[in-house]
């Protein structure tokens, strides 16, 4: 992302946070270091208790930083009290002020900034408008559903124009129609209001559908930074190809070594890999296989293939996944479409060859 | 209602009936008796409480005056009264927003703690803080010993003393009803409330003294009723000089042996407390069905 690297909106420079004392004491954040673009929608990824929320929430200001910087458009707003940074969140269980109503709840940022009335009245106008709620504008938070809830947390927190825009969770308490549509909607209103967007979710499929870039976290550290294409397709280690997506882990022995490609022997055949980091000839390692990169024939077909014997075959709808147990002993997850085979699948116990496709195999660096 | 729901409400009705209903009933019917010549009272229809109450007879013209004694007593039975409401919620409310912020596992301890002072008797409570008031008290002796005051403070015997000694008696009224509102607030709503630009004092007053309000008034009207009618921080630490409400209706059962004069100042409490209250009560309705 060469923007990115030019205007930074946010840079986390090596922030470290702890939690509790002596023996109770938790790395919350360990050594963080990113940066994300002006006009991005950036997606902070991981389990819970990976430190994604406590970063969020040092970016708001409810947290302070143990060690590290972190800078808004290069300014360092370390020590600034939440409600002296420009930046807004969209809360997990929304957090609208029950005893007022919709467009009060909307309007309550530009009341504390000192907007002029007429300029409130629009903004809440536009405000509403953006999230197709301008009927509900004298109704309370309790008479509205989770959906609308939503949809008023984030005209609120939109509201003032923040420069940064900070998402905990929001989409966790909705049901997954609601969900679905939602992702939609959030991903068009970056777009239309031009503002950065810093998303937190344990929801791969969320992260991988919405966002521009996607740092995965785990135990207060980033695994893996990048587009939702090269996280998934390109892990580095295990633990992202594991939390991402399904994968095979297989052991393989390193061949041979070119550029970028690595050379692996596995159950007497070779593939070709890519690399996560570096590798040396002669050594066992690990490569992630995604189960949708393998393909197989009954006959099989030229080339050097892998031949196992299935084990077991589970229809998922649009695909069939198959069990293979390979040669050496190891298991192979392969996954094919239903859609447009004309023979069936090949039933358990009976003996396949197995090819993934050049460069689909990732040889990781753990 | 089922036979059962009757069976089970029964024991509180008759406590409601006997012990509240009937005594109430019975003290608005002897206002408006004659009184006895030794205590109690002759069946005969009287509106002379009530007279007495507002007006004195001009003994030399014999005709009748408006007077304002007792309205007076009642006068300031409403500003002490008002004034322990205010002090107890100026204490109270940080107490019960330090308790309700607590972890939860230590709240019940300090809940505990306020309630300490109660299990104690009240008189003895309130004669112990006399003791600690008055002029050769510790409290005058700690002053003198400091070189802040010369002379003792003169504190027990005034309106002071008896403000001191409702809040003593009512504080916990006003911490138990906040704090159980303040522990339901959603505390994420001052984060939301910090995040969109509001600083702390208006976080306060617009984000949690609104949520908590039901707390607040159901605090202050636990404080400021029986404040109204208290009779023993008046009597003991105000001398018995300043007259309140309990005071003057306890003298007319005991002194001056007239029961119906007694029962009219207490039905004039009563009504004025149910007039103020429904008033209130008819505001909320009205203010939540505007929402």
């Amino acid at each position: 992302m060469e923007s990115a690297q030019k205007n930074p909106a946010v840079e986390i420079r090596a922030v470290s946070k702890q939690f509790g004392r002596g023996a109770e004491q938790v790395k919350a954040l360990d050594g963080v270091t990113l940066t994300i673009g002006d006009n991005e929608f950036f997606t902070l990824l991981g389990p819970s208790g990976c430190g994604k929320t406590t970063l969020l929430r040092m970016i708001a200001g409810f947290e302070q930083p143990d060690d590290g910087g972190i800078f808004l458009f290069g300014e360092d707003i370390k020590g600034l009290p939440p409600h002296k940074r420009p930046v807004n969140t969209v809360f997990q269980h929304y957090a609208l002020f029950p005893h007022m109503t919709v467009a009060e709840n909307v309007a309550f940022s530009l009341r504390m900034l000192g907007r002029a009335p007429g300029e409130i009245e629009r903004t809440i106008g536009e405000m509403l408008a953006l999230v197709k709620m301008e009927q509900f504008a004298a109704r309370k938070p309790a008479q509205l559903s989770g959906g609308q809830q939503q949809r008023i947390a984030l005209a609120r927190a939109l509201a003032p124009r923040p420069r940064v825009l900070l998402l905990d969770e929001p989409l966790s308490a909705l049901d997954l129609k609601l969900r679905q549509a939602m992702r939609a909607e959030l991903k068009a209103m970056r777009q239309r209001t031009g503002i950065t967007f810093v998303f937190v979710t344990h929801d791969q499929e969320e992260a991988l559908t919405m966002s521009d870039r996607i740092a995965v976290m785990s135990g207060g550290r980033v695994r893996q930074t990048g587009a939702p294409r090269d996280i998934y397709e390109k892990p580095c280690d295990s633990f992202v190809a594991n939390f991402i997506g399904e994968s095979n882990f297989l052991t393989v022995t390193v061949e041979r070594l070119e550029q970028d490609a690595a050379w692996c022997r596995l159950d007497g055949a070779l593939l070709q890999c890519s690399c996560a980091g570096e590798a040396a000839a002669g050594f066992d390692a690990r490569v992630s296989i995604r189960p949708e990169q393998v393909s197989f024939s009954a006959d099989g077909g030229g080339g050097p293939a892998l031949s196992g014997v299935v084990e077991n075959l589970s229809y998922l709808g649009t695909d069939t996944q198959l069990s293979v147990r390979l040669g050496d002993g190891q298991m192979l997850q392969a996954r094919v479409q239903n859609a447009g085979r004309e023979r069936p699948p090949p039933g358990p116990g009976q003996r396949i060859r197995l090819r993934v496709n050049p460069g689909a195999a990732r040889l990781l660096a753990d | 209602m089922t036979r059962a729901r009757l069976l089970l409400l029964s024991p509180t009705l008759a406590m409601i009936g006997f012990f509240l209903l009937l005594p109430v009933a019975l003290m608005a019917v002897y206002s408006f008796l004659s009184p006895g010549t030794y205590g109690g009272v002759e069946w005969l229809l009287s509106f002379d409480a009530y007279i007495q109450f507002f007006f004195e007879r001009d003994f030399l013209t014999d005709e009748l005056v408006f007077h304002t004694s007792y309205l007076s007593i009642y006068f300031r039975s409403f500003v002490q009264a008002l004034a322990a409401t205010v002090i107890c919620l100026l204490i109270g409310f940080p107490t019960a927003y330090f308790i309700a912020t607590r972890p939860p596992a230590t709240r019940s301890a300090w809940v505990l703690l306020v309630t300490v002072p109660y299990w104690v008797n009240l008189l003895i409570r309130t004669v112990s803080m006399l003791f600690v008031l008055r002029d050769e008290g510790p409290l005058n002796g700690a002053l003198a010993a400091a070189g802040i005051v010369d002379a003792p403070l003169r504190i027990a015997y005034t309106d002071f003393a008896v403000a001191l000694g409702l809040v003593y008696s009512y504080l916990p009224f006003m911490v138990l009803p906040i704090y159980a509102a303040i522990e339901r607030f959603d505390f994420s709503l001052m984060e939301a409330a910090c995040d969109l630009y509001a600083g702390r004092w208006t976080i306060l007053r617009r984000i949690i003294l609104p949520t908590v309000k039901p707390g607040v008034v159901a605090g202050c009207l636990l404080v400021f009723i029986p404040s109204l009618g208290a009779y023993i921080a008046p009597d003991l630490l105000g001398g018995g000089k300043n007259l309140m409400i309990g005071n003057l209706v306890a003298l007319q059962f005991q002194g001056s042996r007239n029961w119906p004069f007694g029962a009219a100042a207490a039905v004039l409490l009563l009504s004025a407390v149910l007039v103020a209250l429904t008033v209130l009560a008819r505001r909320r309705a009205l203010s939540a069905a505007g929402n």
